[in-house]
């Protein structure tokens, strides 16, 4: 008995000493396990040659996954990143060229322990999949501006419906039924398909999940991103309804207010603005007058001017709208907010705004611009169809399919073009009737050709750089 | 007697030094959808210099000493050391003290902050510029021993520096 007693305190003495080895051992400094499989797991390589786009993309998955950075360096390839969160984990990646494609390699340390599962590297590689492919600027669109967050319609108007933030706030995962519904359907987009093979591996099963992760982020990007469309609501899974059958019933019971004989109670129309100002300094750069589309949701009042890129969100309460400008263009534009009048023959906003913390204020007019300009029509001759030449003809806002809008502005040969918020921009050079153009986009660049249709369709194809290819069309809005 | 040694010698082996990873430690989740949009603003028609000269400047007015700045990349890291006692906390422990016994309270923390510019675009001539900020921080006891580490997430924190960022961007634009 005695012996085995002793055996036993002699067994714990040797597990507590071994158990966790905190003196000097030359195994963990030159600690190797399987290397070689491991570092497969660690490193994946990337069809490009712009080294700081994978190493900001890397930032910022790792901002993404809750990291901090603590160091990044350019030349050497390297970021270094923090996550605390009860525990402690480290992450440094290195990002090297290697004939014409960019290796990532990733090493990731919990606590005191360097990683060696598989897992958290493949978790790690299929979030900066996403971060490299996707539309960053989807991203950008979905951010929140102090104007709405602290701004009049959520807080003031505890009755009005959920703004367009908080209908996309809902979840991603409620968007994986439409994107399955896509593949059923064969109307996926066809770009993303693609990158849905590559984010697979080349595995045709595991295409389908890949995709369904992918679009679902994107369909959830866009709809918090821009007012939700009737069609995004409509097609939306059910979690979102509500909010949109909600949004119908408020409307109608705002639509009723005596409506005077002149124009539609509805203010969804163009709206020219006049704009003055205390600081010669805010608005310096808008001239006198600019033009709005405003459109009406519901007592929600949303507005944009393409030129220079402003949006207006507003609610309205019978003949009173309180709007806001979202600050995109800080430099003119912080934290304007005011009142608008409606007139009663509803042709007229009359208000002034101001910039709280600033003193500046000034008028902002507005008067309709539909029934007297009849710009949008005049732009097509009857039956939609184009005559005449092109040129001139191209200014206007397009759909790009499934995805959002697409303006374009043309002075002489050469157009301009973006998509709402500037995701995807084009220069071009009209020739006949084809265009051919040069497009930039958040994570990716390239060249393409369009040909102009009879009813000023564009259609065409687009390569990128250094990857991805596919189709382009463009439908004519107005 | 010897099942309770078997325990022992079975609890000793498993205990060793194994650290759990949580399960999802690296996976994107909705929620940090949220994070990001607590964490980042977008800002227009400026460079990235720009911002990053106004972000040394407030995270300098927080008091804290850059130890970080890569232009060519978009960081700025900066980190302060500060007290941490929570008086609420301190109560407790006079309180436990009283009764014999001494808890250790919060004393010193150190928090970092570090801030990452995103272009937009790939133009060359792109001037939106996506500004995410992050601020972790550890906290230590009276007895020197980490007792707390974590993230930063209070969205009055990130409003404030914002704030901060954007009238120092519309100071700077405006001169």
């Amino acid at each position: 008995m005695k012996r085995s007693n002793r055996l036993f305190l002699l067994a714990c003495c040797a597990l507590l000493a071994a158990g966790c080895t905190t003196g000097y051992s030359k195994k963990e400094v030159l600690d190797a396990g399987s290397q070689v499989e491991l570092r497969s797991y660690q490193t994946r390589t990337y069809e490009t040659t712009d080294k700081i786009r994978v190493l900001r993309s890397v930032m910022a998955t790792l901002q993404d996954l809750g990291f901090v950075i603590d160091k990044a360096d350019d030349v050497v390839g390297v970021v270094s990143a923090t996550k605390l969160n009860g525990y402690a984990m480290s992450m440094t990646i290195s990002v090297r060229p290697n004939g014409g494609q960019m290796v990532v390699r990733a090493n990731a340390q919990y606590n005191l322990k360097a990683i060696e599962q598989p897992g958290p590297y493949q978790d790690f590689f299929s979030a900066l999949d996403k971060g490299l492919f996707l539309d960053r600027n989807m991203l950008a669109e979905d951010l929140p501006t102090q104007n709405l967050a602290t701004g009049g319609a959520a807080a003031a108007t505890p009755a009005s419906p959920p703004t367009a933030s908080a209908v996309g706030a809902g979840s991603v995962f409620d968007y994986y039924g439409e994107a399955e519904e896509e593949i059923n359907a064969q109307s996926y987009d066809k770009d993303l398909w693609a990158r849905a093979l590559v984010a697979a591996e080349g595995d045709e099963q595991k295409r389908k999940a890949r995709y369904i992760e992918l679009r679902a982020e994107q369909l959830f990007m866009a709809d918090g991103g821009s007012a939700a469309s009737p069609a995004a609501a409509a097609t939306a899974s059910s979690s979102i309804k509500p909010a949109a059958s909600n949004r119908t019933q408020v409307g109608a019971s705002v639509a009723k207010p005596a409506a005077a004989p002149g124009f539609s109670d509805d203010l969804t129309g163009t709206w020219v603005a006049e704009i003055s100002t205390n600081r010669e300094k805010v608005f310096k750069n808008i001239g006198p007058t600019i033009e709005f589309s405003l459109e009406q949701s519901g007592n929600r009042i949303t507005g944009s001017n393409r030129e220079y890129n402003l949006k207006i969100g507003g609610t309205r309460d019978g003949d009173e709208i309180e709007f806001w400008v979202e600050p995109h263009r800080m430099n003119y534009f912080q934290n304007q907010e005011g009142t608008w009048k409606i007139s009663p023959d509803r042709a007229k906003l009359t208000g002034n705004w101001r910039i709280a913390n600033m003193a500046a204020n000034g008028q902002w007019n507005m008067t309709r611009a539909g029934a007297h300009t009849a710009a949008g029509s005049a732009r097509r001759s009857e039956g939609g169809r184009l005559t005449g030449t092109y040129y001139s003809k191209m200014t206007g806002s397009y759909n790009r399919s499934n995805v959002g809008s697409f303006y374009i502005e043309q002075k002489g040969d050469q157009i301009t073009g973006r998509s709402e918020g500037k995701g995807w921009e084009i220069e071009g050079k009209i020739s006949g009737s084809t265009v051919e153009f040069k497009w930039y986009g958040y994570s990716n660049k390239g060249k393409g050709k369009f040909s102009i249709d009879e009813y000023g369709n564009l259609s065409g194809d687009y390569h990128g750089d250094s990857w991805g290819q596919g189709e382009w069309k463009l439908t004519r809005v107005n | 007697m010897m099942a309770i040694r078997c325990f022992i010698l079975a609890a000793l082996l498993l205990s060793g030094c194994a650290t759990t990873i949580p399960q999802d430690v690296l996976k994107l989740s909705p929620s940090s959808l949220a994070q990001r949009q607590l964490q980042s603003r977008v800002y227009e028609d400026v460079t990235e210099q720009q911002i990053l000269s106004a972000s040394v400047g407030i995270i300098q007015d927080l008091g804290a000493r850059i130890t970080e700045s890569e232009t060519d990349l978009g960081l700025i890291v900066g980190e302060k050391m500060r007290d941490a006692t929570d008086p609420s906390q301190v109560v407790g422990a006079i309180f436990l003290a009283m009764l014999g016994s001494s808890t250790p309270i919060d004393k010193h923390q150190k928090i970092k902050f570090s801030l990452v510019t995103t272009p937009v675009s790939t133009r060359p001539d792109n001037t939106r510029w996506l500004v995410r900020l992050t601020i972790q921080r550890i906290i230590w006891n009276t007895q020197n021993r980490v007792s707390r580490i974590e993230a930063v997430a209070d969205p009055e924190i990130f409003q404030g520096f914002f704030e901060k960022l954007d009238k120092s961007l519309f100071l700077e634009k405006q001169s």
